[in-house]
């Protein structure tokens, strides 16, 4: 119950830190609205820009609020037609935790990747500070992960034996899906920022005969489906 | 703009469901045994009439060690044993001061850890199985592998006056 009120602060204060910029972004949207005529949405170039975005809430979560995990990313998303948002995500996500209760300890970091595509849900108002858009994304890490913990002792027969349980190095893949839903708000020039919540579903990850992994970079918790939230730093690039 | 307070709450509505969907799914049973089932000749099920006991015995490097498992129970149609955590683990079936049968299992024993906050737990493959054959006829190996999930592994087949 405890874990469960201290996840919930977490995201409270999460949340808090990333709608306290809101106000901001949509005073910076209004004025943007005064001086942009409306367009037509299908009008002008099949290409309109890249975008590079670093996600922070990741970091944030792992220094502020003192996550044993730490997941962060890059990502580059193309504007086609102002419509249509490809985008491909490569990250870093890092497990080092220690359950105090049983002194089980698992570790891991790697990298990861995902692509996939957004979709413009306001193409239709190119003249708003920002836009809403939905996609999905299609994730995989290649790991390798380590787990410990205390010695197993038999607990029927006396008790006389005991099974070390270390397991370093094994290596595992993972892929999975996600369906993603995505504000993203211009706060000064070429300057935006962008959240997402994301549910993820999970296709397959590799386990070996001792062990299941138990945090998946770039997936999180490894479960059936989660959800995440993702908060961006975006620089429209001038090209 | 108008919809974006509309985003927001929904977004914010997603966000709520986060903590729930983060319950930790720790098996009810962390403890893995062997499930054996009693069966007739011609696979029906039986069940003891009189009183059994089982004694579980372990050669730990020359020791024999033994452990009480079932003591005196009648009518059981099927019983759950742990099996230890040498590579050979046997059951002593005593139906009276003078009959008894004993099963011996060889497995290999395998450790698992399938989330942190779960602990560990010891699985098993049963790698070879024999019995005396006092009063038993039989045992059939169905599933090698004894894990958490509670699902048969063995079948011992004795002749119908035997269990009756």
């Amino acid at each position: 119950m405890t874990t469960m009120r201290k996840r919930i602060s977490r995201f409270i204060i999460l949340l808090w830190l990333l709608s306290s910029q809101l106000p901001h972004a949509l005073a910076q949207g209004s004025a943007a609205q005064k001086v942009t005529a409306p367009s037509a949405a299908d009008e002008g170039p099949f290409y309109r820009g890249t975008a590079v975005g670093v996600e922070i809430a990741g970091p944030i979560s792992h220094y502020i609020l003192g996550s044993d995990m730490i997941s962060s990313e890059i990502q580059v998303q193309t504007n086609l037609k102002g419509r249509y948002l490809p985008v491909v995500e490569i990250g870093y996500g890092k497990a080092d935790k220690l359950n105090d209760a049983n002194d089980l300890h698992y570790k891991t970091s790697a990298p990861y990747f995902r692509i996939g595509m957004d979709y413009n849900m306001f193409h239709k108002k190119p003249w708003l500070p920002g836009y809403l858009a939905v996609g999905f994304r299609y994730g995989t890490t290649s790991f390798k992960y380590d787990v410990s913990g205390p010695s197993m002792t038999d607990p029927n027969y006396g008790g006389h034996i005991t099974v070390p349980f270390r397991y370093e190095g094994l290596k595992s893949t993972a892929s999975w899906l996600e369906l993603v839903a995505s504000i993203k708000v211009n706060i000064y020039r070429r300057f935006h920022m962008g959240w997402a919540v994301r549910y993820k579903s999970r296709i397959q990850v590799k386990e070996t005969e001792n062990t299941v992994p138990w945090y998946v970079p770039g997936f999180g918790k490894n479960a059936g489906s989660s959800f995440t939230l993702t908060y961006n730093l975006i620089y429209n690039l001038p090209f | 703009m108008k919809q974006l307070p509309v985003i927001i709450a929904l977004l914010g509505l997603l966000l709520c469901l986060v903590p729930s969907c983060e319950v930790e799914n720790c098996p009810p049973n962390a403890l893995a045994f062997a499930h054996f089932t009693l069966k007739d000749g011609n696979g029906k099920n039986l069940s003891f009439a009189v009183p059994v006991s089982v004694i579980g015995l372990m050669d730990n490097g020359g020791t024999l060690v033994c452990d009480t498992l079932i003591n005196q129970e009648s009518g059981a149609s099927s019983f759950s044993l742990p099996l230890s955590y040498a590579d050979k683990t046997r059951f002593v079936l005593v139906y009276s001061a003078e009959s008894t049968d004993t099963i011996t299992v060889e497995h290999r024993n395998i450790p698992y850890f399938m989330n942190i906050d779960c602990g560990t737990m010891m699985f098993y493959e049963v790698t070879r199985v024999s019995t005396t054959r006092h009063a038993i006829d039989s045992i059939v190996l169905t599933n090698p592998n004894i894990d958490n999930n509670e699902k048969e592994n063995f079948k011992i087949y004795y002749p119908p006056v035997a269990a009756e």
